[in-house]
């Protein structure tokens, strides 16, 4: 069984599209062909760079070394697993742990009426309390191939987002205690195939006219029609109450949308990235900017509604699955801003700071970093980088790279916050370029 | 409704990321809070009888203290921590005092013959804390670690004078702790 989680982890980790240059450089987008997948006007010719960075999947070596990754262990632990899950081209080193213990405490308060508080030891600091606890994953491999003026490819994916939040008095569980309380919970997700076109061109110059800007404008465009595979989609809310000690009463209600291949049903839609860069000389090195909005597009999916309505008086009742068509907007919609400025500090020595910030579908996220490049003669190069990033919580890197003529060897040395925790989890990465 | 129950099923899991087959699940009870003021307190006039019962005349019960039998069934481990506070009045001759917790598997809890014991030795115009703690499990007090798992039990406190010489003066007894500590895994509980 672990060979299996083993295998899968290797998968995924094979086909997660950040690179450890940009990991090295706390995982901000860089002006050049990496940042393809986010920015299609980067798919441009003439734009820099490698066309492919390979992560080495060595976060599933965690699945047979960690007793806590093997399903029929006693000591299977879901956390360290969610962490590795969501950073598959790193090695995690300190791996988050589950508490030991879970401690409920029960008293009443002057009026006579049953508290509730939580309180947990052991292992990970986890995250409770006001705060929405949510997990996020998107997963793309995109490949795609230059044919003629445009590139084609296939992008298969998948994206999952679940956020709880608490209400008020629910989050008093995890403090001074509460006897009543309710919270809610989305998720979204969805699994496909897109048939991706990309046309990236530079603008002509000419259409400046008069114009004195000196730099070059890319323009590009993905437009992707997609074949959905799955798509769930679910909304509950849940309320409990204890009015004494022994009368607690709970109610939820939750409303879901499923659509799955595997019973005959599929989505379709299209989707497009849309995106805008330019270069541009800067006082003795050069800028760069960038702007780009991605999964712009509307979906169509057949599948099945249901409704389950439940508590503690009346127990689950599941409605009968209503067939429906239902029609999304851009369920996974981004948008992001790029900009770096590179510069030669001395001969054979250039340096680069790039910083991006966006919206992508588990939230805001922002990043900066820096690389030095050192031009060691014959088609050599010695890279050092250095970033931070704020996505679940900050993050950070350091790595280096080596480059000779056009393949590349890079190694990064991570830091994020783990999923539900507030552990911090160091991670090992390294890829291949060409 | 297959695909549901896996979709609540990956949610459930979400939920519960934070739980192994090995993770303990405690439920602590103050059960103080959950005892009406006046049935936490007594005083009475001393011969060598049982004189004051705490909360009442029956004991408390699992329900009372909102322990469900599924709750319970997991159990693995169970302990109690008592703090009362004795005292004796002014006047009186120094005496010496029995605490007894009763656990028993009908109503009253007092019927039972094999308390739980502690004895006080009392200084007059004095109060003082008299602690008691039991711990029940599979290796230690099984016969009773059983009755508490089944859920149904009741459970009191009793105060008594010690020695033939008693009966002369006033004790008054105040519970100041009832603590529950319940200690179950998450193995052992239905549905993992």
């Amino acid at each position: 069984m672990k060979y299996v989680i083993f295998s899968l982890l290797l998968f995924l980790g094979l086909v997660q599209a950040q690179d450890s240059r940009s990991i090295a450089m706390g995982g901000v987008l860089l002006p050049d062909r990496s940042a393809t997948a986010i920015n299609p006007a980067y798919s441009a010719e003439g734009i820099a760079g490698q066309a492919y960075a390979l992560p080495l999947p060595f976060g599933a070596l965690n699945a047979l070394t960690q007793e806590s990754f093997n399903p029929s262990s006693s000591s299977l632990d879901v956390l360290p697993i969610f962490d590795q899950l969501s950073n598959l081209s790193s090695y995690i080193i300190n791996l988050p742990a589950s508490p030991t213990e879970h401690t409920l405490k029960i008293s009443a308060n002057e009026a006579g009426q049953a508290v509730v508080s939580y309180d947990n030891t052991g292992g990970s600091d986890l995250l409770v309390g006001l705060s929405d606890i949510g997990y996020g994953v998107d997963y793309a491999i995109p490949i795609n191939f230059a044919a003629g003026p445009i590139r084609v490819g296939l992008r298969p994916y998948v994206f999952l987002n679940t956020v709880v939040s608490p209400d008020a008095e629910l989050a008093k569980v995890f403090a001074s205690g509460a006897n009543h309380g309710g919270a809610t919970a989305n998720v979204k997700g969805e699994a496909g195939v897109s048939l991706d076109v990309f046309y990236a061109t530079k603008l002509p110059n000419e259409l400046f006219g008069e114009s004195n800007y000196k730099g070059d404008i890319y323009v590009g465009v993905r437009a992707a029609p997609f074949i959905g595979l799955a798509r769930v989609d679910g909304t509950g809310t849940g309320q409990i109450e204890a009015t004494d000690i022994n009368n607690i009463s709970f109610d939820y209600q939750a409303d879901g949308f499923v659509s799955s291949v595997a019973t005959g049903q599929l989505g379709y839609g299209f989707v497009t990235d849309l995106g805008v860069a330019t270069s541009l000389p800067f006082n003795d090195g050069q800028a760069d900017f960038g702007l780009s909005i991605s999964n712009l597009g509307l979906s169509f999916w057949s599948g099945d509604s249901y409704s389950l309505t439940g508590g503690s008086n009346a127990g689950a009742a599941f409605s009968n699955p209503v067939a429906e068509t239902k029609v999304y907007f851009s369920p996974n919609l981004g948008v992001r801003a790029n900009g770096a400025y590179s510069t030669e500090l001395a001969p054979d020595i250039d340096m680069m700071v790039a910083a991006d910030a966006g919206y992508a579908v588990g939230g805001f996220e922002t990043h900066l970093g820096t690389e030095t490049l050192f031009d060691l003669g014959n088609n050599m190069n010695v890279a050092a980088r250095a970033g931070i990033g704020y996505e679940n919580g900050l993050n950070f890197g350091i790595g280096s790279g080596f480059m000779y003529s056009g393949f590349s060897f890079d190694l990064a040395l991570t830091s994020h916050i783990a999923p539900f925790t507030s552990h911090r989890s160091y991670g090992l990465t390294t890829s291949i370029g060409f | 409704m297959k695909r549901l129950s896996i979709l609540t099923a990956l949610i459930l899991a979400a939920l519960l990321s934070a739980c192994g087959p090995s993770t303990r699940l405690i439920t602590e009870i103050d059960a103080l809070t959950l005892i009406p003021e006046d049935e936490t307190q007594g005083s009475s006039t001393l011969d060598s009888n049982l004189e004051i019962k705490l909360p009442d005349d029956d004991g408390i019960s699992a329900k009372d203290m909102g322990l469900s039998k599924e709750t319970l069934a997991s159990l693995k481990r169970f302990s109690l921590d008592v703090v009362t506070e004795l005292s004796i009045a002014e006047d009186d001759a120094p005496m010496d005092v029995i605490m007894g917790l009763y656990i028993n598997n009908v109503s009253p809890a007092f019927s039972t013959n094999k308390p739980f014991e502690v004895k006080a030795s009392l200084v007059p115009g004095e109060s003082q804390d008299t602690h008691l703690s039991i711990i029940l499990s599979e290796e230690e007090n099984p016969g009773l670690f059983d009755l508490i798992k089944s859920g149904d039990f009741y459970l009191g406190i009793g105060y008594s004078s010690l020695g033939e010489e008693g009966g002369t003066g006033t004790l008054s007894a105040k519970l100041k702790k009832l603590d529950f500590h319940l200690i179950a895994d998450v193995n052992d509980i239905s549905g993992f």
